[in-house]
């Protein structure tokens, strides 16, 4: 039979008067008193019987292993860990738990992550099934490349994103050879690739940048006017473009790639961007288009494939990459 | 000499060679000077830099003289940290006395004779108005 609402709010009652133990006596005394204090009027046999049902075995009670001590008169769980406030899973819970930890694990290598992780722990060691963590192989396994530099500054980076800091920081360009002092208002902190980057507003360049998390030194947040980002912007840099450095353009353009029948297979299968058409010649091959913003990435990708894939249009971006390649 | 609870930021591009000055924080207990280096062109095998222990900074707004009180991520002399190619780079940071909080132009001293001039640096521009303040 299921538990009622005011005796399901009873029992947690019971339950805190319980687990409060070191600031006030648990007896019957208690329970009732906090019971009214929580406007709720009830007898000592009430709370009786809704005692002897926590006792019950699950679904009818919780199981609960309460014993009342006639020498101190007062209840107590024979089990001190034992609380009927904790979250209960279902071992199909518990299983999706267990492997998002993994991904947490792998992913998220910062302090937020291990806060994130412990919660779960948290949550998972109040689950009836117990999960096994030992003598177990990860069932899904992510890419973990060894920790870089600058995700020390990942948490600080969070924190000014989300409460809107500006900060001052050091940046080295590996391309220019060149250190700059740095005032941004940051906005996103992003992952691409293996690669973190944070993108805001530079005031000393006056536009949006995005900055490799390894070539900036000793963040510093700033006690000064924070500039909000554009949503429209924002999302533009997250959705429209395929890496993180922009090529010439800041809105979408039609970029069309030609792939060899092998290439074809693995771009239907792992699409480059949620734009990807393909238009398939009779050989196999086929014309890719995508709506994007053309970045350094997107042109590396290509690179990556050789003379299996190759940009045909627009001829500017053909251009770009001939001149890029001269300097290698 | 003139302090207070806040932490002045300067964001600065001073330059000896390959030296560059980029950032300055200054609050009641310390002055940070940030620093880049990079390798270039006139590399030659077993390129070092190290900073003497005597380097002190001077300024327009005392007459004592600030002493470097500790570094990070470049050694005191005689240790050298070693460069491997012309692409080398390095960050360091270095901490003096703490100067007062004023309009004033500070001057880098690593040597004070005139044959040996090291990351001697002169008369940086310090106004307050240019100056961020640290959140803290």
């Amino acid at each position: 039979m299921p538990i009622s609402k005011n005796a399901m709010r009873r029992c947690l009652i019971i339950d805190q008067v319980i687990c409060d133990r070191h600031y006030y006596k648990p007896n019957m005394q208690r329970i009732i008193d906090v019971c009214r204090e929580q406007g709720i009027e009830v007898s000592s046999e009430t709370i009786q019987k809704d005692i002897n049902m926590m006792k019950k075995d699950r679904p009818n009670g919780f199981g609960a292993p309460i014993k009342f001590d006639f020498q101190l008169q007062e209840y107590i769980y024979t089990d001190p860990k034992f609380t009927i406030n904790g979250v209960k899973l279902s071992p199909e819970d518990a299983s999706v738990l267990a492997e998002s930890l993994v991904l947490i694990k792998c992913m998220m290598r910062t302090e937020l992550g291990d806060k994130l992780r412990h919660a779960m722990e948290k949550v998972l060691s109040s689950s009836l099934e117990e999960v096994d963590q030992n003598e177990r192989y990860p069932i899904l396994k992510t890419m973990e490349p060894p920790r870089s530099r600058g995700y020390e500054f990942m948490d600080l980076l969070i924190d000014c994103c989300k409460v809107g800091i500006p900060i001052s920081f050091i940046h080295y360009s590996y391309k220019n050879e060149r250190f700059k002092s740095i005032v941004l208002h940051p906005y996103v902190v992003r992952e691409f690739d293996n690669r973190w980057y944070v993108y805001g507003f530079s005031e000393t360049h006056n536009a949006l940048r995005s900055f490799g998390l390894d070539r900036i030194y000793e963040p510093i947040k700033l006690d000064r006017k924070y500039q909000k980002g554009n949503t429209r912007q924002i999302l533009s840099f997250l959705n429209d473009m395929y890496g993180v450095f922009p090529l010439e353009v800041e809105t979408p353009i039609e970029v069309v790639l030609r792939a060899d029948p092998l290439t074809t297979k693995f771009l239907t299968a792992y699409p480059i961007h949620d734009t990807q058409e393909i238009i398939k010649f009779t050989n196999g091959g086929a014309h890719v288009k995508l709506k994007l913003i053309p970045t350094m990435e997107l042109i590396h990708l290509v690179w990556s494939y050789g003379p299996s894939l190759r940009i045909i249009a627009p001829d500017w971006l053909i251009e770009k990459q001939k001149s890029l390649k001269t300097r290698i | 000499m003139k302090t207070s609870d806040k932490t002045l930021i300067w964001h600065l591009d001073v330059r000896r060679k390959t030296l560059q000055l980029l950032r300055v924080t200054m609050n009641e207990y310390t002055t940070r000077l940030d620093f880049g280096y990079q390798m270039d062109q006139m590399y030659v095998n077993n390129w070092w830099i190290n900073i003497d222990p005597n380097t002190h900074l001077l300024t327009s707004a005392s007459t004592k003289k600030f002493r470097m009180q500790d570094q990070i991520n470049i050694a005191t002399a005689p240790n050298k940290n070693m460069y491997k190619a012309r692409t080398d780079w390095q960050f360091f940071s270095l901490f003096f006395a703490p100067l007062p909080q004023e309009d004033q132009k500070i001057s880098l001293i690593e040597f004070e004779t005139a044959t040996r001039t090291g990351f001697n640096m002169y008369d940086i521009e310090l106004q307050l108005k240019d100056s961020m303040v640290m959140k803290h």
